[in-house]
């Protein structure tokens, strides 16, 4: 019997092939992977950036609208011949509170000054802002435009209006309210809302300010 | 014999090894007009990105700024609506009164192009008036040839560039646009530290005022020398020329009367004129790209201080949605505001020119501001393909608002002084200005 003949050099250049293919597999593989989280990455930066432009946005749109709910519960209580918008030290109605600069509230860690010029969340003493009707949950609103918290306002109560220069001429005063009596008419005041409101992520945060002059009764 | 035999297979012949080296070179040809491909396509990627990236941190600083655009401190509330013969309720609008004799020129003032008493608009009168319209916006409307109603680089008034293809110079056919309010954060809170003295014998007229600085306000060696005081309230507002003897103001004779003291004061707070109603400019600069090109930069100019916000901006065009008295709405170009005279009412106390008109007076009527930008890519790509190049751009008021090429809009890219090879695209906002009030 003659011995099978084979071939070592062959069997051995075979297995030498096939670990290159291997590496060289890989080689391509950890190349072409690299390639594509470099690409992704900078798709994620900029979906990131789009992002917060979004939840700017949101903010923004919530806080005015707190704005003008706050407008509107000033407003409404001016048509209403019998309710009086009350407004104290303490915060009274709608966390409204009355302007002076001696009481505690506008002292450096006052509520007042805390909440016009804190920087981040801040909500003590602040009326949440529900809705016109206080039944909106904005936090818990559908798909992707609900926010972390809800939006919160302060009304500082700043007195009558009295335009300056009163010397000679029919004093001007705001009219807005239905049912005022003319420019003799005083009982106008000044409120000043501050609302603050947060987007989807409660780091972004935009604080606005309005002045609105009301009836009083 | 047999052994040798079964070794022969490992040779490869001449064909195998063309076929290989094809096909090996068909695959490589492959690859790399993929790899070229997904190269530009990268580039081109890179570009737009950062494009709109620098594309919307502008949208946010500016649409800030147009959203403050002619604040007062707390007083933008009307006066008495009155009953128009439309229909419409419109209140009166609400100024600061000026006593300051010498109010209307640069000295007070940056980037100022209308001083008082230049034709058209009024001379200052004796009387305290109401601050006038015309000086608290200003846009001008350029294109090719120049800008409407005026050139905003007047000499030695303003630190606006001329229009030019040289770096340093304002990219030509852009607009500028000048904005102002008061900066509410600034300034003294009258009340438990900073107070205003009357004497006796004048009950109504402000003798001094004691500036004595609350937490976080400024120390009162911050007023500047030669500056006018703003003692604005929620009712209303007085500028009045002072001196200032230590941390007393002192109301002084360049005042046409006495500024007045009022009995109450809601939330009054002083500020430093000069400074504290700030005037801000946008406009465009041409700048050297750091590769041998130009580029456009826009500029945030902060009371005659130029700010660089970003680089490779082409075109900024503003359009100011207005409502006249009769309640129409429309936008209008900068010099159609300024000739406009179709106002809502005015302050009481307004200023009126020899013709009396109130010229300007619609700039304090605009309730919107529409902002157009055209960003470029920074870099030139020479592989860019028609297509890529095309870009559409609303304010150019084509008919027909499809993208179309550079050299096809009215004014184009070699106008300016700028490459035709570069991604272009257009952004547009409006914002609303809620100070004006109706």
């Amino acid at each position: 019997m003659s011995p099978t003949p084979t071939c070592p050099y062959a069997i051995a250049a075979y297995r030498k092939q096939a670990g290159a293919a291997l590496i060289l597999a890989l080689v391509l593989l950890l190349v072409s992977s690299v390639i594509a989280i470099a690409a992704t990455g900078q798709a994620r930066t900029q979906q990131r950036l789009a992002g917060s432009l979004r939840q700017a946005l949101l903010a923004d749109v919530l806080a005015e609208t707190t704005l003008r709910g706050a407008e509107w519960s000033l407003w409404t209580t001016a048509v209403d011949t019998l309710s009086s918008f009350i407004c104290g030290d303490d915060g009274g109605q709608h966390a409204c509170y009355r302007y002076d600069r001696g009481s505690p509230v506008y002292g450096p860690q006052g509520v007042v000054t805390q909440f016009r010029d804190g920087s981040g969340w801040i909500d003590a003493g602040a009326h949440v802002y529900k809705g016109p009707s206080d039944t909106i949950d904005y936090t818990q609103l559908p798909h992707s435009g609900k926010a972390a918290r809800n939006p919160v306002f302060i009304i500082e109560d700043l007195g009558v209006e009295e335009p300056p220069d009163t010397m000679g001429g029919p004093r001007e005063s705001g009219a807005h309210g239905p049912g005022t009596t003319g420019p003799e008419n005083h009982s106008r005041r000044l409120y000043r809302i501050t609302a603050r409101a947060v987007g989807t992520n409660e780091n972004m945060l935009r604080v606005l300010e309005s002045t609105y002059a009301a009836k009083t009764q | 014999m047999m052994w040798r035999a079964a070794c022969h297979q490992r040779g490869i012949s001449l064909i195998e090894l063309l076929v290989a080296m094809m096909l090996g070179l068909l695959v490589s040809a492959a690859v790399i007009g993929v790899f070229l491909g997904m190269s530009t396509h990268s580039r081109i990627q890179r570009q737009l990105a950062r494009l709109q990236e620098e594309g919307r941190f502008a949208v946010g600083v500016i649409t800030q700024d147009l959203a403050a655009a002619n604040g007062q401190y707390c007083n933008n509330t009307g006066g008495i609506a009155k009953r128009q013969a439309n229909g419409i309720y419109l209140d009166r609008l609400r100024a600061p009164l000026v006593y300051a004799v010498d109010f209307g020129h640069a000295r007070h003032w940056a980037d100022l192009t209308t001083p008082m008493g230049n034709a058209p608009y009024p001379a200052a009168p004796d009387a305290p008036y109401a601050l006038p319209s015309f000086l608290s916006m200003r846009g001008y409307d350029c294109d090719k040839q120049g800008c409407r109603p005026m050139d905003p680089n007047t000499a030695g008034a303003t630190a606006i560039p001329p229009a030019g293809t040289a770096p340093g110079n304002r990219v030509k056919g852009t607009d500028v646009l000048t904005l102002r309010y008061v900066d509410s954060q600034r300034g003294w809170v009258i009340g438990n530290h900073t107070q205003i003295q009357v004497d006796r014998a004048f009950p109504n007229q402000i003798q001094r005022i004691l500036l004595a600085p609350g937490p976080g306000e400024p120390p009162a060696s911050d007023f500047g020398t030669g500056h006018l005081a703003l003692l604005a309230d929620c009712s209303g507002g007085q500028i009045f020329a002072v001196d200032r003897h230590g941390n007393a103001l002192l109301p002084n004779g360049d005042n046409a009367r006495p500024p007045s003291a009022e009995s109450t004061f809601a939330a009054a707070k002083l500020f430093d004129f000069d400074r504290d109603y700030v005037t801000v400019t946008y406009y465009l600069k041409m700048v050297d790209d750091g590769l041998g090109g130009r580029t456009g930069a826009l500029i945030r100019q902060v009371n005659g201080e130029p700010h660089e916000l970003i680089h490779g901006i082409e075109r900024l065009d503003f359009r100011y949605g207005v409502e006249t008295a009769q309640g129409k709405a429309s936008y209008l170009t900068a010099a159609e505001v300024d000739a406009g005279t179709q106002c809502p009412p005015g302050p009481a106390r307004r200023p009126l020119n020899a013709a009396g008109e109130d010229v300007g007076c619609l700039w304090r009527a605009v309730k919107s501001i529409q902002l157009s930008m055209l960003l470029s890519g920074h870099t030139p790509l020479p592989t860019l393909r028609n297509d890529e190049l095309a870009y559409a751009y609303e304010p150019d008021g084509l008919p027909d608002p499809a993208s179309r090429p550079p050299d096809a809009h009215p004014i184009k890219p070699s106008d300016q002084g700028f490459p035709a090879p570069l991604l272009r695209r257009e952004f547009n906002v409006v914002t609303s200005v809620r100070n004006f009030n109706p």
